[in-house]
């Protein structure tokens, strides 16, 4: 069975998932809950399966390199790590209804990467620029941030709409109280913000191996410094002057629409060194 | 204007006190942050460092002057950005420094409380049934991390027990690390800027040089010593793709080979503190067989020559030399810039192609024309030239960031107090707790382990 095929099916699993927690969610079904959750999980291994075959084959064509190397690449591991994130939030935090939306993301993602016909599934060999070991940890940790964030805005998404609908919400079996959703929004913000830095440190001595520079206020850059500093905005807010709840969530969309213009936005519209994904 | 009657303070000290404690408000913090994101967005936006009659064609003469003003062209180096960074490190910088000793004291002592649970929150209360001796033993089974901070009989009260513990008292100087880390990154900067070198040097395969140029300056600098270039090469992979561009240099000092190495893309060399980065390549021209033909008498014969060497013409038609070559002139393939002195003359320059054999003839009206019978081209490649003191000093201060950073977001000074009272069936313990930051978490995790034990 080849990695392509897999990618496929993982897909459809990722959409049936995220069908099943939405039905778990409206007619209030818990059991369904439970599918969508073991769905959710049977796609990640699959998915992880497929990762390593890609990894495995990319050697045997003797171009060997991590599976993270174009916009294709990027986007399945995009959905990978959302998966992942997802299911680690739900097991830590016992919010089982926050999955609705990221595996919605995860879907979306993986058939973007499937269906466009502007991405190349290929498996490619790297440009000299990207034969480096910082790829791995690179890639990996900035997409891990991304994948925090996304979930950070989904979360932030149900409790806008929350608020804006029944303005009172004490939480119930399915959906947790304003609070709780708050505290997994600044967690999962932590955690992206994290994995961000560390992205943005890795990306930079890596640019000063390859390069010769640590900070060249490339575009690619300078948009991942501006999300950083929308979320920089949003813990300082936190922290110092005590902001919650809805102007919170508000901030968080707002960064993961940073997020998403500094992944697709950048290379479209902007041009510079960072054009590989 | 006011007056104050009360002293004689002068305004001048009125206004620095106030402007001491504007720089040092939080409230300052987040307008500051927000006035950073909002220019490097425009930084990215419009283009940066072009020509200015692009510009005014854009944005028009008005706007253009202002947005030049504010240095909107060269965004990330114009005064204005720089301001609002400075002004970001004296905020961050004086607010630390006000809050430091506060939390220093509370660092540093270790809490010792009474028997009484003020400040704490009541996270759970449950009845068992063992004796508080049991209960206490296995409560503070899953508190092994905390070190003890109260442990008290209560005689007065029937055999009640109590204990309180702590963990992570230096968590609250986490905060602290952060920002620190955050200035060391920038000092690692400013000795970028201010003590490093940064520029390039063009070699050409079997070239010896020993002074790189300072880029946009125009300006040569000595390395202190010399490099040489041996060899360049690309290699392809199999999709036409290429794989590695490979310059293979010599480091000389005092007529001797000191080191021998090849700089790569992402494995540039390092020799005396200054680094080698492989940029980019081009080819040039080492030698040229041109067909000189004339036009009226059909006479042709050959000559050769190097590249910015000036020939006399055999048949005594003047002076002849190659200006540039180039392997690909705009899809046109190879092509030579020629300069041709003749007696009397101005001197004129002109190109000729190897594929357009016939170029020469149509667009010359010259009695002689000139055919290229043969070019011999080596590389030359293009070394990044970096000499940067601050490297280490900002990769010390990621480091300490990153570490900080962590620190900050998942450790907190947490207290916990267990009260046990005997009771008819066993005893009844209550658990108090506070945690200085993710009380969320903290509280959820205690409840969590508690389910444990009473099962």
């Amino acid at each position: 069975m080849s990695a392509s095929l897999l990618f496929s099916i993982v897909t459809f699993i990722y959409l049936l998932s995220a069908l099943l927690y939405t039905v778990f969610l409206v007619f209030k079904m818990p059991k369904i809950g439970v599918c969508g959750t073991i769905l959710s999980i049977a796609g990640l291994i699959i998915q992880t399966i497929a990762l390593a075959m890609r990894w495995i084959h990319s050697y045997e064509m003797g171009i060997g390199h991590a599976p993270l190397s174009n916009l294709y690449e990027s986007l399945v591991f995009f959905a990978w790590a959302i998966v992942l994130l997802n299911i680690i939030f739900e097991f830590r935090y016992k919010t089982r209804s926050i999955g609705v939306l990221p595996l919605t993301f995860a879907f979306l993602s993986m058939a973007y990467a499937s269906f466009s016909s502007d991405i190349n599934s290929q498996i490619q060999p790297l440009l000299p620029a990207l034969q480096s070991n910082w790829l791995l940890t690179h890639v990996t940790t900035c997409f891990l941030g991304y994948a925090s964030f996304a979930i950070s805005a989904c979360i932030s998404i149900v409790y806008l709409i929350l608020k804006n609908s029944s303005g009172q919400w004490k939480g119930n079996n399915f959906l947790p109280s304003f609070n709780v959703m708050d505290e997994l929004i600044y967690r999962s913000v932590v955690f992206g913000f994290l994995l961000l830095t560390l992205g943005i440190i890795t990306g930079s001595v890596w640019a000063n191996q390859a390069w010769g520079s640590y900070w060249s206020w490339d575009p690619k850059e300078t948009w991942s410094l501006i999300t950083w500093f929308v979320y920089l905005i949003l813990l300082h807010a936190r922290y110092s002057r005590g902001w919650h709840g809805q102007k919170i969530a508000w901030l968080s969309v707002l960064g993961f629409g940073a997020v998403l213009f500094t992944y697709f936005g950048v290379n479209n519209l902007l041009p510079g060194l960072h054009s590989y994904a | 204007m006011k007056k104050d009657q009360g002293s004689n303070t002068p305004v001048w000290q009125h206004f620095l006190k106030w402007l001491i404690s504007f720089l040092s408000s939080i409230k300052l913090t987040i307008p500051l942050l927000f006035l950073i994101t909002l220019a490097s967005v425009l930084g990215t936006i419009i283009p940066q460092n072009m020509g200015r009659e692009i510009y005014i064609r854009e944005y028009g003469l008005t706007f253009t002057s202002v947005m030049e003003k504010l240095g909107f062209f060269n965004m990330y180096h114009s005064h204005l950005f720089i301001s609002l960074l400075t002004l970001l490190m004296i905020n961050l910088l004086v607010c630390s420094l006000k809050r430091w000793k506060t939390d220093w004291q509370i660092a540093i002592k270790q809490w010792r409380p009474g028997h009484d649970p003020k400040n704490l929150k009541l996270i759970s209360e449950t009845s068992f049934n063992a004796s508080p001796e049991i209960v206490m033993g296995r409560l503070k089974d899953i508190f092994k991390t905390f070190k003890t901070a109260n442990e008290e009989t209560m005689d007065n009260n029937n055999k009640g027990l109590w204990w309180a513990g702590e963990r992570g008292r230096w968590s609250r100087l986490s905060f602290y690390f952060v920002h620190f880390s955050i200035i060391i990154i920038l000092i690692g900067c400013v000795l970028s800027l201010g003590f490093g070198d940064k520029g390039f040097m063009v070699i050409k395969e079997g070239e010896t040089k020993g002074s790189f140029e300072i880029r946009g300056q125009n300006k040569l600098k000595p390395l202190g010593f010399d490099i040489r270039c041996d060899k360049f090469s690309i290699e392809f992979h199999e999709n036409g793709m290429p794989s590695a561009y490979t310059s293979d240099i010599t480091i000389i000092q005092d007529n001797k080979n000191i080191l021998k190495g090849a700089v790569m893309v992402n494995a540039p060399v390092k020799f005396n503190g200054i680094s080698f980065y492989q940029n980019s390549y081009g080819s040039t021209l080492t030698s040229a067989v041109l067909d000189v033909v004339n036009r009226e008498t059909g006479e042709s014969y050959k000559i050769s020559c190097k590249p910015g060497e000036e020939i006399q013409l055999p048949s005594g038609d003047g002076l002849i030399r190659a200006l540039a070559y180039t392997d690909n002139f705009e899809g046109l393939g190879p092509a030579l810039r020629l300069a041709l002195k003749k007696q009397g003359k101005m001197p004129e320059s002109f190109i000729i192609f190897k594929n357009i054999p016939k170029f020469d003839t149509k667009h010359r009206d010259d009695t002689i024309t000139f055919l290229i019978n043969k070019v011999d081209t080596g590389y030359y490649t293009v070394l990044e030239v970096k000499k940067d003191p601050g490297v280490p000093v900002v990769y010390i201060g990621f480091t300490l960031f990153i570490l900080s950073l962590f620190l900050v977001f998942y450790f907190s000074h947490q207290k916990i107090a267990i009260s046990i009272i005997p009771s008819q069936n066993g005893s009844n313990a209550k658990i108090y707790g506070s945690a200085h930051k993710s009380r969320f978490v903290y509280i959820q995790d205690i409840r969590n382990k508690i389910k444990k034990v009473i099962m």
